[in-house]
């Protein structure tokens, strides 16, 4: 079985001063595709700094980053641009859109080209997420949760093979929050969602979920084992680097 | 959207601020054209001190061009107008009621209201631009023999009768009123073109102003007299440019700053946008789409906000101070394209510079 998202050993050093923080330490992980992922631990543990990897916003200090084949991590901004355009999605935990431009100018922003086709798919996209009265409004007439939507309308426009989701839900009140990992999880049909969140009730649906401590991998684990060791205590069987 | 309200506001005040400038210094030109624009439309020729009348040669050779229509006989008094650059006299022509006629349609003028002076009385018509410059309605004194300042003053007072309207400021009384009050005063000829086109007449202006003997004549060609009037007042120009070219710097300017802080609040709207991968040409060609429409909608509010202002202010207070200004003046709104230049340039290069030195994780990441 060939993975869709494998990283060798990546590292990541802030140095402040003379003093180095390790954000990240030899984190090999593969992600196979079409899988709902979930990426948990304490706050500081490098959930971020591992998405930021994956996704091409930030180069490792040391290791390998692979989509199937490609190696990236020693890639130019240009080409990192170009992949994160091209293969990859992105929902922040704010959400960021052009205050100048409708909600519906915002989401073809993702698209990878302005034809009508693209217009076709955003409609389509507006209408499974729920907010086609939306499509002309600018983003100060949408509320935080209908913003959010938009986000994800927009990660989906270029059909990604990964959409990453850092804390998407973080500014959210919970029926929101639940709307839209609903909407992302619906993605594993056509590629792979990776949300990092500290909220595991986030993950009920996920296939499976990577544990982050102290910019270590501490292995896979399913929801089910998570609310198990979430009531009980904290020992939960990992160590695989493959879910 | 508020956050654009300043920089939409700023665009209108500075669009604004350098049209009326550039409006009102304009004002000295359009005065000396409009003073002079009789002269498009016949050309004095004034015999040289000493004598009563042209040299009867030089009328014979006027009066044998092929473009000649008529030669017509005139005297005139004087009386001031006010410029910006001061009183300057102006002339009432004292010419046949017949050539009178001839000459204010000549100039595509009519009488609007009241009558025309009635033979040898002292009465006259005048344009509604010198009515409105002297404040003068029927009725009032338009020449008095205590003016001050007149090249040629009137034994009585000259009274206004009737008011011409249309583009050609012009004054007018009878020949029997010159002839009779003014003996001595020297006789000067109109001369007209036969094609009424005022380029024409401008070019036989120039023609008599080159052909006929100087020492005999002096020919008030419209080019010759605006050229003389430009030059006395070439300094008052060159401060006026000064101005001009200060104003619009420091506005475009301030603009472009202005856009500078607009963009800067707003990086991380294009940091995100980056982020999730679009390139930096795509970016700025955005910021530059949106200053474009943004500039637009400032500029065109700008010139109807001048437009307006400048129309209102020009009966109340720019004409009775004889500065003619024109809210129209294409020009003054040329000289406002800075403005929406200085804004894109600032807008792309706020967008460059600072995409180029952000970590776009680091706006992600501000909570
Ligand atoms: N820009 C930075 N400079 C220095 N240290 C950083 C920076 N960003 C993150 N870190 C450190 O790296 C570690 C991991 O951070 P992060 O990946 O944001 O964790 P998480 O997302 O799990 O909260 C933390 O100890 C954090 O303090
Ligand atoms: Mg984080």
């Amino acid at each position: 079985m060939t993975d869709l998202l494998t990283t060798e050993k990546i590292s990541l050093v802030y140095s402040d001063g003379d003093r180095n923080t390790y954000a990240l330490r030899d984190v090999t992980i593969q992600i196979p595709d079409r899988k709902f992922i979930g990426i948990m631990g304490p706050s500081g543990s490098g959930k971020s700094s591992l998405l930021y990897i994956l996704s091409g916003l930030k180069r490792p200090t040391g290791g390998e980053v692979r989509l199937k084949e490609y190696s990236y991590a020693g890639r130019p901004d240009r080409e990192l641009v170009d992949l994160r355009r091209t293969r990859f999605g992105f929902v922040f935990q704010q959400p960021y859109l052009l205050v100048w431009q409708t909600a519906m100018e915002n989401v073809l922003m993702g698209a990878p080209d302005l034809h009508d086709e693209a217009r076709r798919k955003a409609q389509t996209y507006f209408d499974q997420l729920g907010i086609a009265r939306l499509q002309n409004k600018l983003p100060s007439q949408l509320s935080g949760g209908e913003k959010q939507r938009v986000c994800v309308a927009r990660a989906m426009m270029n059909d990604p093979d990964i959409i990453f989701a850092d804390e998407p839900t973080a500014s959210l009140d919970h029926t929101n929050g639940r709307l839209v990992i609903d909407l992302l999880s619906a993605y594993r049909e056509r590629g792979t969602v990776i949300v990092v969140t500290h909220d595991p009730e986030m993950l009920t649906g996920a296939d499976s979920i990577l544990m982050m401590r102290d910019g270590e991998s501490q292995g896979w684990v399913t929801p089910d084992a998570l609310a198990e060791a979430g009531t009980k205590s904290k020992t939960i069987s990992l160590g695989d680097s493959r879910p | 959207m508020n956050r654009t309200l300043p920089l939409g506001f700023v665009i209108i005040l500075s669009v604004f601020l350098i049209a009326s400038v550039v409006t009102i210094v304009n004002s000295i030109d359009l005065t000396v054209l409009t003073i002079y624009n009789y002269t498009r439309v016949f050309t004095p020729v004034i015999p040289r001190s000493g004598h009563l009348h042209v040299n009867p040669a030089v009328q014979k050779q006027i009066k044998a061009y092929p473009e000649t229509e008529r030669v017509i006989d005139n005297s005139s008094f004087f009386f001031n107008i006010n410029t910006v650059f001061g009183r300057v006299p102006f002339a009432c022509f004292g010419v046949s009621d017949d050539d009178r006629a001839y000459l204010i349609a000549r100039g595509h003028d009519r009488l609007t209201s009241g009558r025309m002076p009635e033979a040898g009385k002292p009465e006259a018509v005048i344009s509604e631009g010198i009515a409105r410059n002297r404040k003068l309605k029927l009725g009032d004194v338009l020449a008095s023999p205590t003016d001050t300042g007149a090249l040629v003053s009137v034994p009585v007072p000259v009274h206004v009768v009737g008011i011409l309207s249309g583009p050609t400021w012009c004054s007018f009384t009878s020949k029997e009123f010159t002839d009779n009050a003014l003996p001595l005063v020297p006789h000067s000829l109109l001369v007209t073109t036969r094609g009424a086109a005022q380029t024409e007449q401008i070019t036989f202006g120039d023609k008599l102003f080159n052909q006929l003997d100087k020492v005999q004549t002096q020919v008030f060609s419209f080019n010759s007299l605006v050229k003389d009037l430009r030059s006395s007042l070439a300094s008052m120009y060159m401060i006026m440019g000064m101005v001009n070219g200060m104003v619009i710097f420091v506005v475009a300017l301030m603009a472009g700053m202005l856009s500078n802080i607009y963009f800067t609040q707003r990086i991380s709207e294009f940091a995100v946008l980056s982020a999730i991968g679009l390139r930096r040409s795509v970016l700025i060609w955005h910021a530059i789409s949106e200053t474009a429409i943004l500039t637009t909608i400032g500029w065109i509010a700008g010139v109807i906000v001048n437009y307006t202002i400048l129309s209102v202010l020009r009966g109340r207070i720019f004409e009775p101070r004889g500065m003619l200004i024109n809210p129209g003046d294409l020009f003054a709104y040329a000289y406002t394209l800075p403005i929406p230049v200085c804004i894109t340039l600032f807008a792309v290069a706020t967008i460059t510079y600072r995409l180029s030195r952000l970590d776009p994780v680091t706006i992600i990441e501000r909570r």
